[in-house]
């Protein structure tokens, strides 16, 4: 574990540089991508570029607006460049919100856009994982296991590099399937179904997690969702929509 | 044998089959609520969400504090020392923020690391600092909250969980009434 990094003299927390690194080259990805998926690459780019300006920016404005009476007496602290005073999900609403008006008002193909950021979003959360790891954030449960890594006076399991290797290996295998879609989206259906499927199981082993009555792990439960939508929407697309084009005769 | 794809049954059979596993296995791996829950982590670990690891230093006037008397109330602990930069930027506003809510229940603790007293006591006292300092002249403490770069801020809710963790400064004064704020309205403790 390596939270803090020193940089000629300079100390620098490892999570959050793994955040913006994943976010780099989560749109640089996602831009080499949409060359194989018929997407436009300038677009995706400009649209993966200002969505994360837009969750940064959002992230603090909402953070301000939500705690206004304290930003009310200096309210240039707004503006302040420290890396505290964010609201992710205020920022996560504010980054959608921005990419879809982008989104829609270029006109941008939802299938093949969607494809072409599936391996971007993978490779970006497994950097994540990986500075989740180094910063001590989201630790494994301890576990007597001759995997147990020692982490904070406890062996424990070492879930987010396991996370992170999982989402390397989708990444691979999603860039490698780029020109082999049967419907367009198929590439982005088939990332939510491994991304849940992988959270379902793994998140057994996280030390900490929201829970639901019983002792049930809420992220369990909506993965179980996500995968089960995920799944059925393959199956419609395989046997339902295949089957109405081949009943349909062409005019 | 080679599973047939193509055909619904093995969908639907593979559908249920992935059902059935699922749910075995959000049953099997089900937490003790009493460890998890509502961030009372059995371990105390210096983490966001987790207890917080108990503490038992003097003060520059010779009083002992720990950080379990302290239970109940909401306490932002700032680990620092006069030669940083950040840190001597930031004390007035831990100050400050010390002075507008100490009647509501905020404790703020700095907690000097491995700084001679005498010139410690003299920075105090030149800003004229209320807020508690601390004196961790063998770095123990800062050792078992596993203190990397100063300024390192906890801030721990009323039940002892650190709800926040912050590497780096200088914190605002806005930020950190942000943060205390609403903590301070939480029930609990004790």
């Amino acid at each position: 574990m390596a939270p803090v990094i020193h940089v000629l003299g300079v100390a620098l927390q490892t999570y959050p540089l793994a955040i913006l690194a994943a976010a780099a080259l989560a749109v640089w990805l996602a831009a080499r991508a949409a060359q194989r998926t018929g997407a436009d690459e300038g677009r995706i780019d400009d649209l993966g570029t200002y969505a994360l300006l837009a969750t940064a920016l959002g992230a603090r404005l909402v953070y301000a607006a939500l705690h206004w009476s304290a930003y009310r007496a200096t309210p240039l602290a707004v503006f302040s460049l420290s890396l505290t005073a964010l609201s992710w999900p205020g920022g996560a609403v504010v980054g959608i919100l921005v990419g879809g008006l982008y989104w829609w008002r270029r006109r941008l193909p939802v299938g093949p856009t969607l494809d072409a950021l599936a391996p971007g979003i993978a490779l970006g959360l497994a950097i994540e994982r990986t500075g989740a790891f180094l910063g001590g954030v989201g630790l494994g449960a301890p576990t007597t296991l001759p995997w147990g890594v020692p982490i904070l006076g406890a062996s424990r399991h070492p879930v987010q590099l396991v996370e992170a290797a999982f989402l390397l290996g989708t990444t691979v295998l999603l860039w490698l399937r780029l020109e082999r879609h049967s419907f367009p989206g198929q590439g982005f259906v088939q990332f939510v179904a491994l991304y849940a499927g992988q959270r379902l199981f793994l998140e057994a082993f996280r030390a900490q997690t929201p829970l639901l009555p019983g002792g049930v792990r809420l992220v369990q439960v909506v993965a179980l969702a996500a995968l089960l939508g995920a799944v059925a929407y393959l199956y419609h697309q395989r046997f339902t929509r295949s089957a109405v084009r081949v009943d349909t005769p062409d005019q | 044998m080679a599973v047939d794809w193509s055909k619904r049954a093995t969908w639907h059979w593979a559908m249920a089959l992935l059902v059935a596993l699922s749910v075995a296995w959000i049953a099997l791996s089900r937490a003790d609520p009493v460890s998890m829950g509502e961030g009372a982590a059995a371990d105390p670990l210096p983490r966001k969400g987790y207890v917080a690891p108990d503490l038992r230093l003097q003060t520059l006037n010779g009083e002992m504090v720990s950080l379990s008397d302290l239970r109940g109330q909401v306490v932002i602990l700032n680990f620092w020392a006069t030669w940083c930069p950040a840190c001597r930027t930031e004390m007035p506003a831990l100050d400050q923020v010390y002075r507008a809510y100490r009647d509501q229940g905020l404790e703020v603790v700095a907690v000097n690391v491995q700084e001679d007293p005498a010139g410690t006591e003299a920075f105090v006292q030149e800003l004229g600092l209320d807020l508690p300092v601390l004196v961790d002249l063998d770095g123990t403490v800062s050792t078992r909250y596993r203190v990397t770069s100063l300024p390192t801020t906890y801030v721990i809710d009323r039940a002892g969980v650190i709800r926040e963790v912050t590497v780096g400064g200088p914190l605002s004064r806005a930020y950190l009434a942000s943060t205390v704020t609403p903590l301070l309205a939480e029930k609990g403790g004790e």
